[in-house]
């Protein structure tokens, strides 16, 4: 493999999975944050009881 | 589990993870597998796939945060959901959406029916090294020749997604993609470890990531990409709509949209490298060139197959892992498809289990044309893939009904990472960017010298599209009332009109 296609690989495909781990590992951290605190990502925030739009 | 604002009980995914697994399965498709890899090809590479990136950025995530908003808070179908956001007078707008998505549902079973049955031939051992490509061209044409097959397996697919949609969210399809879409992506990063060891795979990979500078000059590379990209992310579908419709109500729709989209962005890659790399690690670089100009089937089914007998384990081990694959993606999506209908249909006061046998037998029926003729096939993918566009663009309406900035704000309520004003802006250049692929679409029909633009019976003509779209929508206007009255209350539903609200399970 010539170092113009390995540079590329690592941009193209090495970034994508860089972009996937980051994206999952903040995620990870935000639900281990809720299970730790105990708050439930089912209870009603304030956007559910928004007002229903005019007809 | 919470509780819907009619008092009805509704389901909800048990974690992120499920949703985002889901959604994720939603996604990656056959296209995915098969037309990805063609189509980095022959839009020269790196250039076309900074080209998705970007197409991502701009149109997938940002309709995708839409849909969400769209499903999450009417907890409704998309019938359900335009009626809440719209107004009455646009249920119909929904029912569109719903019926694109049923139009793909019929023949999408049928390339699924075919993922299947070369799954088992591989799985019993057929592609070794004696069947060269001639071989696997005189399979195909045979198997694709033969109704009893196509109509068998295509009964099969259709059936065994039905087996899972009429279990509902927890006993059917979370616990069922849980499983499956993970092992799709495990499968994948096999497949693309192996084919990047292959001898000779650097050229594949030169073919696949090195760009093409002067590329990004082409039209119809951008064309390409855009139009890669709305198919394979299904923004815009209704179908994320409808798996958020199950979303916890704290759910951070921003970064999930995000996870989503860069997830389906890598089961394409991982794709890409297995499929070409294979070809050109395989075969000459010239046999390779002939494949990816061969047509999505005719990579998959017709020289890729004929590759798997001169690999080390092709014939027993890469061989039915590449057509697992095909059927996890494949069924994998179209599960989220008839979720989407069945949806529908149990806001409007139907048994999940009356509504999935219904869809099941409507879906068989609906499909048998385009298993017994491919050109059928061809006309219902241009005519509803095109359509998908319509219902993307009806998506952004809706927001735009709603209110962008008041959309915004609600998606911050929940969501983790900030949504900023760029969400805004990319949602009013939506309408330009869609404007410009669907106009291309048109061009490119209009000028092919194949087709007769006004002949509505011809394959890809813009008579058959307009047709059957006028169809549909004429169909769904008329049903307008009905929908509006009849679909269950949710949480954003003005007044409590439903005369059948949905049964229990939802």
């Amino acid at each position: 493999m010539d170092a113009e296609t390995l540079i590329w690989t690592l941009i193209l495909f090495g970034g994508t999975i860089a972009v996937v781990v980051w994206l999952v590992s903040i995620a990870w951290r935000r639900e281990a944050a809720h299970l730790h605190d105990g708050s439930d990502p089912d209870a009603v925030s304030p956007a559910d009881q928004a007002t229903p739009p005019t007809d | 589990m919470g509780q819907q604002a009619s008092g009805v009980k509704r389901e909800v995914f048990s974690s992120r993870f499920a949703f985002v697994v889901a959604a994720i399965g939603m996604a990656v498709g056959t296209g995915n597998i098969w037309r990805f890899p063609r189509d980095v090809g022959l839009g020269g590479g790196g250039t076309f796939i900074i080209a998705v990136v970007l197409a991502n950025l701009v149109w997938a995530i940002p309709l995708l945060m839409a849909e969400s908003l769209l499903g999450s808070r009417s907890r409704l179908g998309t019938i359900g959901a335009f009626r809440d956001f719209m107004g009455r007078k646009f249920a119909w707008m929904g029912g569109f959406m719903a019926l694109v998505t049923a139009g793909i549902l019929f023949y999408y079973a049928v390339v699924c029916g075919w993922a299947l049955r070369y799954f088992v031939y591989a799985v019993s051992g057929k592609f070794t090294a004696d069947l060269d490509q001639s071989g696997t061209q005189r399979l195909w044409d045979g198997f694709i020749d033969s109704p009893v097959q196509t109509v068998l397996f295509h009964a099969i697919a259709i059936g065994l997604v039905g087996v899972v949609v009429v279990r509902g969210l927890k006993g059917g399809f979370e616990k069922v993609l849980n499983l499956t879409v993970p092992l799709l992506f495990v499968v994948l990063v096999l497949l693309a470890v192996r084919a990047m060891t292959l001898p000779g795979a650097g050229e594949g990979l030169r073919y696949l990531f090195v760009p093409e500078w002067s590329g990004f000059l082409d039209g119809t590379m951008w064309f390409g990409a855009f139009v890669q990209m709305a198919f394979s992310t299904g923004a815009g579908w209704g179908l994320y709509l409808t798996y958020s419709v199950y979303s916890r109500k704290k759910e951070d729709f921003t970064l999930n949209s995000l996870i989503v989209v860069s997830g389906n962005h890598l089961a394409s890659l991982l794709a890409g490298i297995a499929v070409i790399c294979t070809v050109f690690a395989v075969q000459s670089t010239a046999y390779a060139e002939e494949a990816v100009s061969a047509g999505d089937q005719g990579l998959m089914f017709v020289y890729l197959s004929a590759l798997f007998g001169q690999m080390p384990g092709g014939t027993w081990f890469f061989g039915p892992l590449f057509f697992l694959v095909l059927v996890l993606a494949g069924l994998s999506s179209l599960i989220a498809m008839m979720e989407l209908v069945v949806r529908n249909l149990v806001d409007l006061g139907i048994q999940r289990r009356t509504a999935t046998i219904a869809i099941v037998l409507v879906a068989f029926v609906g499909g048998v044309p385009s298993a017994l003729n491919v050109d059928v096939l061809a006309n219902q993918d241009g005519v509803w893939g095109i359509g998908l566009l319509l219902s993307g663009f009806l998506a952004a309406i809706a927001v735009f009904r709603y209110g962008l900035e008041r959309a915004r704000r609600e998606l911050n309520a929940t969501s983790d990472l900030h949504v900023g004003a760029w969400w805004k802006r990319l949602m009013v250049v939506f309408p330009v960017i869609f404007l410009g692929v669907f106009s291309w679409f048109m061009y490119l029909s209009a000028s092919d010298p194949s087709q007769t633009w006004y002949d509505p019976f011809q394959t890809f003509s813009i008579a058959t599209m307009v047709l059957q779209w006028g169809i549909a929508i004429i169909a769904m206007l008329l049903l307008n009332k009905y929908f509006s009255t009849r679909t269950a209350s949710g949480p954003l539903t003005r007044t409590a009109p439903s005369q059948h609200a949905a049964p229990e399970e939802v």
